[in-house]
């Protein structure tokens, strides 16, 4: 039996709405997320994949904001995917960018048979969304692979969370400068991307493969799932160092040859810490607003806990810098191999 | 910096990364919790050389936790950077900056934080 791995805690946001779309047109998720943070909408989770021609996006709403959200894409594209209104969001921290982490994870969502709706990383976070009545199956599953330092039960975590939501809406609107200030702003150079094209129910499969990248010591610098244009298939897309980039569809192909492998090479992953970006409203738009005046070609983001974090092509690093530092305050760049 | 042992305590995992990420590449070793319960069981584990310490915090809030620490022979010497959460923009709240400088904290540093002001303020510390 494999040794539990020992991390700092998890956190639930309960009373959320899921929203997912697919669309195609360069420009549309520039457009729904200037008229979301036009209307105020806090987005406490959103991934955005590009898929061939079209975008797939998950979206996650406080329940209120869920009829707005929907009026918005209604006039923006006319129609909407899936919308799941009693959703939560499970986030699981510090997976300090090991694959394993997430392996480990998939692997006891597997077995307690919990299927997540969507996944994504921040720096520091895998954040899952699940339907509301799965939260308990879920975080006792977690307690399978994971130690927590602070709670010894899901019993512990439960009285562990009783405080601060009272708090949240007047602290998130108190942070609405003209230029969002950014804590930090890493660059992960030399980067491969990898989507894979699955039915939803699958998408724990792939933890072998994960556990995989974790013994190549490849760094996951990004992950974050999506609709696909193809009904009823999600796709994962994620990205390690492109050093081991001939190694990682062996992986995937050894564990899962079914399963549909797209790479691209060469891309860089850039990721902004700010106060509370992976929720407050206007985050994601400023940043698709920014890279979008440049003609930067976004190829995947994730905005979740206190991050955004986005895909780009190699070649287009500097533009895409130059437009983030023109729309935000970066103190400075950390470059990271 | 190198050897010297920090532990960062914050609710949000994110900025507990981007510090502890920063503290690491000056040589530092880092320590991270995530509220003032797990942060107080870390210091009775291994007595950190400096605490980043946020106050808004699930559990015990950065106040008790910096004002048990302060109290106690033990570990008063430890300096403690105090994250005052939202600077004056929620006067509702105790946790705003003015409430933060009532501590006996060693230095506050007012969030959103700036990585270069805090880096100063570690150097200053330690």
């Amino acid at each position: 039996m494999t040794a539990q791995a020992a991390l700092g805690g998890f956190k639930i946001l309960k009373d959320v709405a899921r929203v997912s779309l697919v669309s195609k047109g360069r420009t549309f998720p520039e457009t729904l997320f200037r008229k979301v943070a036009e209307h105020k909408i806090n987005l406490p989770y959103a991934t955005l994949v590009s898929d061939e021609d079209s975008w797939g996006l998950n979206l996650v709403v406080e329940a209120l904001d869920k009829e707005p959200l929907c009026r918005l894409i209604l006039e923006s594209y006319g129609k909407i995917f899936t919308v799941a209104p009693r959703s939560a969001v499970l986030s699981v921290f510090p997976h300090r960018r090991n694959p394993e982490i997430s392996a480990r994870l998939f692997e006891a969502f597997e077995q307690q048979k919990v299927e997540p709706d969507a996944l994504a990383n921040s720096p520091s976070t895998i954040s899952v969304v699940l339907k509301q009545e799965l939260i308990d199956s879920a975080s006792e599953a977690l307690f399978a692979p994971f130690t927590f330092s602070a709670y010894q039960t899901p019993r512990d975590w439960k009285l562990a969370q009783e405080g601060k939501e009272k708090l949240y809406k007047e602290v998130v609107a108190s942070y609405q400068e003209k230029k969002p200030k950014v804590y930090g702003l890493e660059v992960y150079e030399g980067q491969h991307l990898v989507q894979i094209k699955l039915n939803r129910a699958k998408i724990t499969h792939v933890g072998a493969s994960f556990r995989s990248f974790a013994r190549l010591s490849a760094n996951l610098t990004f992950l974050a799932t999506s609709p696909s244009h193809e009904q009823g298939k999600e796709i994962l897309a994620f990205s390690l160092p492109a050093l081991q980039s001939e190694a990682y569809g062996r992986v995937v192909k050894r564990i899962a040859p079914e399963i549909d492998f797209q790479e691209t090479p060469s891309v860089v992953i850039f990721s902004m810490n700010g106060p509370h970006f992976g929720d407050r409203y206007g985050i994601v738009s400023d940043l698709c607003g920014s890279l979008g005046s440049r003609q930067v070609d976004l190829l995947a983001l994730s905005c979740t806990i206190a991050s955004i974090t986005g895909v780009v092509p190699r070649r287009q690093c500097a533009s895409a810098l130059e437009a983030i530092q023109e729309r935000f305050e970066v103190p400075s760049v950390i470059k990271r191999e | 910096m190198a050897g010297k042992y920090v532990l960062v305590v914050d609710d949000d995992p994110d900025l507990v990364e981007t510090v502890a990420m920063m503290l690491e590449s000056k040589g530092c070793e880092v320590g991270m919790a995530y509220d003032g319960i797990e942060a107080e069981e870390a210091v009775k584990k291994r007595r950190p050389d400096l605490i980043i310490l946020d106050i808004m915090m699930p559990r015990k809030d950065g106040y008790v936790l910096c004002a048990e620490l302060k109290a106690n022979p033990q570990t008063r010497e430890i300096p403690i950077i105090l994250l005052t959460a939202v600077g004056e923009a929620v006067p509702s709240t105790r946790y705003s900056h003015a409430d933060g400088m009532a501590t006996e904290a060693d230095e506050y540093i007012p969030k959103p934080i700036d990585t270069e002001s805090l880096w100063a303020a570690v150097t200053s510390l330690l």
